[in-house]
């Protein structure tokens, strides 16, 4: 049966059934959006990935609880971003951060083929800004990155990260601020 | 592991100039952080986590236990840590020490009956003076006791019955018994009070006094009659 045109609320009503493939689609549908958000707050694509799929099963699980107050999205959203946190603060977590070489240098960049974008990227400018933003304070950096991805709305970041919507406004725009100081002591 | 597509629009002329003369606009600076904190969760999530969601959904149940060992074991090793140290705190203490247990255990029941039955003073006094003399227990400590104590053998540490033999260089030398006085005030000394009889009494005699005679009054009274009575006062209280 096609599931194309199926909504997500009836995908969840029919995996609280027990209709396996129907959560199959619910996850083709969001593993970017929630790999995203797991690789804005880790840094590391494995350990983005592996969140996710806990994220998945972990939203099966308690999809009787799940009372459809927002989307399925924002809920799954906010599921994995706990346990991106809960991940971040993990002892591995801090031991890699304290072994890494030197300050925004521990993000893991997506190991992408080198075009056009890319190279420019990895100009002095891009450079700056790499260890710039990865320098920036958790609070800061998770909600600059999570409203850049394209992914969320800033109504979805404020639900997945439990703020309200003022604050996520603000955080962008001091996170802004703070990049652009650095930048001009940069002489940009 | 990831495929990544995305196109980063007009960013990318924005971010050349502002890269290239390090004197962008303000605008081009923030396309420039747009663009880099873009790439820097641009991934897609791997093609095959459907399928991979769905097989760790369809084994829970059997992970369940698994997933349960790991807390398992380390519940276990911090109730042994915890027990190792509660154990090394225990014997850390003096009273505690094995030496010291072992002392106590091979001393208490050579001591115990002298604790529970009076003991002889001297094992010469019965056999020379024929009498029961003997004192209260615990007032002799270290003699020797049991079938030595029938005999004529002068009253010597046993040192069997302390277990001082047994114990090796570094075990303590047999304490002395402490002897803890009773506590309390001396006696009082309290001279005694010695009460002498009541001699003879000469009688007393009282002359009599005139009515109105002031000879025998004292000189205060006498003058508070002589001054007039203050004015406003009436006469009885001014007398």
């Amino acid at each position: 049966m096609s599931t194309s045109g199926v909504s997500d609320s009836e995908l969840v009503e029919r995996a609280r059934r027990g209709d396996h493939a129907a959560f199959g689609v619910l996850v083709d549908r969001h593993r970017t959006s929630a790999f995203r958000a797991a690789l804005a707050a880790l840094g590391s694509p494995d350990d983005a990935e592996d969140i996710t799929q806990e994220a998945f099963v972990a939203a099966f699980r308690h999809l009787a609880d799940f009372r459809e107050q927002a989307s399925f999205k924002t809920w799954l959203l906010a599921i994995a971003w706990r346990k991106a946190l809960t991940r971040r603060r993990s002892v591995k977590a801090m031991v890699r951060r304290f072994v890494a070489p030197a300050e925004g240098t521990e993000w893991e960049f997506p190991d992408r083929s080198r075009g056009q974008e890319r190279a420019l990227i990895d100009s002095e400018l891009g450079a700056h800004l790499k260890r710039l933003i990865s320098g920036l304070s958790p609070k800061l950096r998770d909600v600059l990155l999570l409203t850049t991805s394209g992914e969320q709305t800033y109504e979805e970041i404020a639900v997945m990260l439990g703020i309200p919507l003022g604050t996520v406004k603000w955080r962008v725009a001091e996170s802004r601020r703070q990049l652009k100081g650095k930048l001009a002591e940069l002489g940009y | 592991m990831a495929d990544t597509t995305r196109d980063s629009g007009s960013g990318i002329s924005a971010f050349g100039k502002a890269s290239a003369d390090k004197r962008g606009s303000e605008s081009q600076i923030d396309e420039a952080i747009d663009l880099v904190a873009r790439e820097m969760t641009n991934l897609d999530a791997p093609a095959g986590m459907r399928a991979e969601v769905l097989a760790r959904i369809e084994s829970a149940p059997s992970r369940t236990g698994f997933a349960l060992l790991p807390r398992l074991a380390t519940a276990v090793s911090l109730a042994v840590i915890v027990l190792a140290v509660a154990a090394v705190l225990w014997f850390a203490r003096p009273a505690n020490r094995p030496e010291t247990v072992a002392a106590i255990n091979h001393s208490s029941p050579a001591q115990a009956p002298r604790a529970a039955k009076p003991e002889t003073r001297s094992s010469e006094t019965p056999a020379h003076t024929g009498l029961a003399s003997t004192t209260p227990a615990g007032t002799r400590t270290g003699a020797a006791t049991g079938p030595a104590a029938g005999g004529a053998i002068p009253a010597q540490p046993d040192q069997n019955a302390t277990g001082a033999a047994d114990m090796g260089p570094a075990a303590l030398a047999q304490p002395e018994p402490i002897v803890i006085a009773a506590l309390g005030p001396d006696a009082l000394q309290i001279p005694a009070i010695g009460v002498e009889p009541i001699g003879d009494l000469k009688p007393i005699t009282i002359q009599d006094i005139p009515v109105g005679s002031t000879e025998n009054q004292s000189p205060s009274i006498r003058k508070f009659e002589d001054e007039p009575a203050p004015s406003g006062l009436c006469a009885e209280q001014a007398h």
